[in-house]
């Protein structure tokens, strides 16, 4: 068909990562449609140049269907993200040292993003009292950001803090939040 | 706020797509969807760090070559480029006759900066007297004023300004002698910077203040030298007449609402106070090359925008060079217009597909 579309939209990473592994070399270029500018921040971030964070995205994905053959990665998202920073980081300390260390280790890290589930799958009671027992920074700013839904200026402004302090309090404020509902679970359990 | 009324407060929604990240980074969205974006930066660690990296200096324009480096690019079938050929030269034979009666095509030159040297004098002192005998151009040829523009805020979403007071006009022609926090030239280093903020002021973009490399305005600019009989600034300012004060914020807010009303030459006088003090503040460069421009002071508005469109601090990058493209034009250097349109073209940024009509 002239027109047919193959809508990749809706494909996981990781279906993407095994018709890579498979051969399938159109998925190299879909992962990279969904990747490649973020993997680019990554690198503006820690080498703070835009040819070096160029070329470390392209050597990234010319080396990732190895990569992939290599490593059993069951979450494409937080794997090559931490393959991105181990690059980065591996460049920025070459310019000093000669370290060396294996840049694709990854397997077995925690994904960063699973402690974000127990927050949404808690209970509301649970939640409540959670809240309640931060601090009162945190607490205000957990409030505005996460249940008035306010971005970071407007938090800001009504708080009368800076953008950086508004997100330490909110990082700060939800893994205590973690915390408190771990504790809470563990006493249930115990 | 209950958070019974709060639907899954900790859940972001619909991932952002890659467009929304960079209305995010560039400041145009409004508060609800900076807060959608804002959610999945709480959550998502990758998300936070990419966007740390992309409000660095330059990264936002590396993204179009970035873009040029994808791995794979499925293959053209033997029919599909068959197919092609047929409307290639079909096209070729309606279109040869009007092409052949047309300039040449413009030359697309890539991996080229969007905007070249000038040979020209990019320090061209701004008179006083220049200005008063300036006249505004009509409204059909003015420029920098279309809600469509680069450097107007698309929708009501200005990102928060902690306002200072507006204290009273500085006096007559002196300079402000200090604008609250230091009113900043940037000052270019040799190592990367961040950009972290824009600000809208009636709706028109800024780079932060705080943002800018401040150093001591006390011995900047043309025009602000020390008298020899006195030890620095500090000291010819405490023997001469007190000035009034104002905060960099109300000063460039006071400017850009004689902006809005099409004020040119009040905008402008404001502007060249500002740049009187600190000649390579980016902000007053480009709205100082616009009026110049919407004031017919083209040579002007030429070296202004120039300098903003290659400034170390990159906020109007794409649109001082678009705007500088316009002003060769109207300068009668078609050459170099034209050549400038190519870039711009080639660049593929905001104003590609204009500058493509703009190329002969």
């Amino acid at each position: 068909m002239f027109l047919r579309r193959k809508h990749t939209a809706d494909t996981s990473d990781e279906e993407l990562v095994l018709r890579l592994c498979g051969g399938e070399r159109e998925a190299l270029g879909h992962l990279w449609d969904r990747y490649a500018h973020l993997l680019f921040g990554i690198g503006m971030k820690y080498l703070k140049d835009v040819e070096r964070s160029k070329d470390t995205v392209v050597e990234l994905f010319a080396d990732l269907p190895g990569l992939l053959a290599k490593h059993h990665v069951d979450r494409f998202r937080p794997w090559v993200h931490t393959v991105m920073r181990n690059r980065c980081l591996l460049a920025f300390r070459s310019d000093r040292s000669t370290t060396q260390y294996d840049v694709e280790r990854s397997e077995g890290e925690e994904d960063p993003t699973a402690g974000e589930a127990m927050l949404r799958e808690a209970t509301l009671e649970r939640l409540e009292m959670a809240i309640a027992a931060l601090n009162a920074d945190q607490r205000a700013c957990i409030q505005a950001f996460h249940l008035e839904r306010l971005s970071y200026a407007q938090v800001a402004e009504r708080t009368g803090q800076t953008i950086e302090q508004v997100r330490s309090h909110l990082q700060n404020g939800r893994r205590n939040l973690r915390l408190t509902l771990l504790r809470h679970a563990d006493q249930k359990h115990t | 706020m209950p958070i019974r009324s709060t639907p899954e407060p900790f859940a972001p929604g619909t991932p952002p797509d890659r467009d929304t990240l960079l209305a995010y980074a560039e400041g145009r969205l409004d508060d609800a969807q900076q807060h959608a974006v804002e959610q999945h930066l709480e959550a998502d660690p990758m998300l936070r760090e990419a966007m740390e990296g992309m409000t660095m200096p330059g990264a936002m324009g590396a993204l179009p070559k970035l873009d040029r480096m994808r791995p794979y690019t499925k293959p053209w079938a033997p029919w599909t480029l068959a197919g092609m050929l047929v409307i290639v030269a079909g096209a070729w034979l309606i279109l040869s006759p009007i092409l052949e009666r047309q300039e040449p095509a413009m030359t697309i030159l890539p991996e080229q900066p969007v905007v070249a040297d000038d040979p020209i004098e990019l320090n061209i002192p701004l008179e006083v007297t220049e200005i008063d005998a300036a006249v505004e151009q009509p409204e059909s040829l003015r420029i920098g004023h279309l809600t469509s523009d680069r450097h107007i805020q698309q929708a009501a979403s200005a990102t928060s300004v902690e306002r200072e007071p507006v204290p009273e006009r500085i006096i007559g022609g002196s300079m402000p002698k200090d604008l609250g926090k230091p009113p900043a030239p940037p000052i270019p280093e040799k190592g990367p910077r961040t950009v972290t903020r824009l600000i809208y002021l009636q709706g028109f973009k800024l780079a932060h203040p705080d943002d800018l490399r401040y150093k001591d305005p006390h011995n900047v600019g043309p025009g602000g030298s020390v008298r020899a009989r006195f030890e620095d600034r500090h000291a010819q300012d405490a023997a001469e007449d007190p000035h009034r004060t104002m905060g960099y914020v109300p000063f460039m807010d006071r400017a850009l609402t004689r902006f809005k009303r099409n004020d040119h030459k009040g905008t402008l006088e404001e502007l060249r106070h500002l740049m009187e003090q600190f000649p390579d503040d980016v902000n007053a460069l480009f709205y100082a090359g616009l009026c110049c421009y919407n004031l017919g002071m083209y040579q002007h508005a030429r070296a202004l925008l120039h300098r903003a469109a290659t400034h170390a601090v990159p906020v109007f990058d794409e649109e001082a060079a678009w705007y500088h493209a316009l002003t060769l034009e109207r300068l009668g250097e078609h050459t170099a217009a034209q050549e400038a349109f190519g870039r711009i073209a080639a660049q593929g940024g905001f104003y590609a597909a204009q500058a493509r009509t703009m190329a002969r």
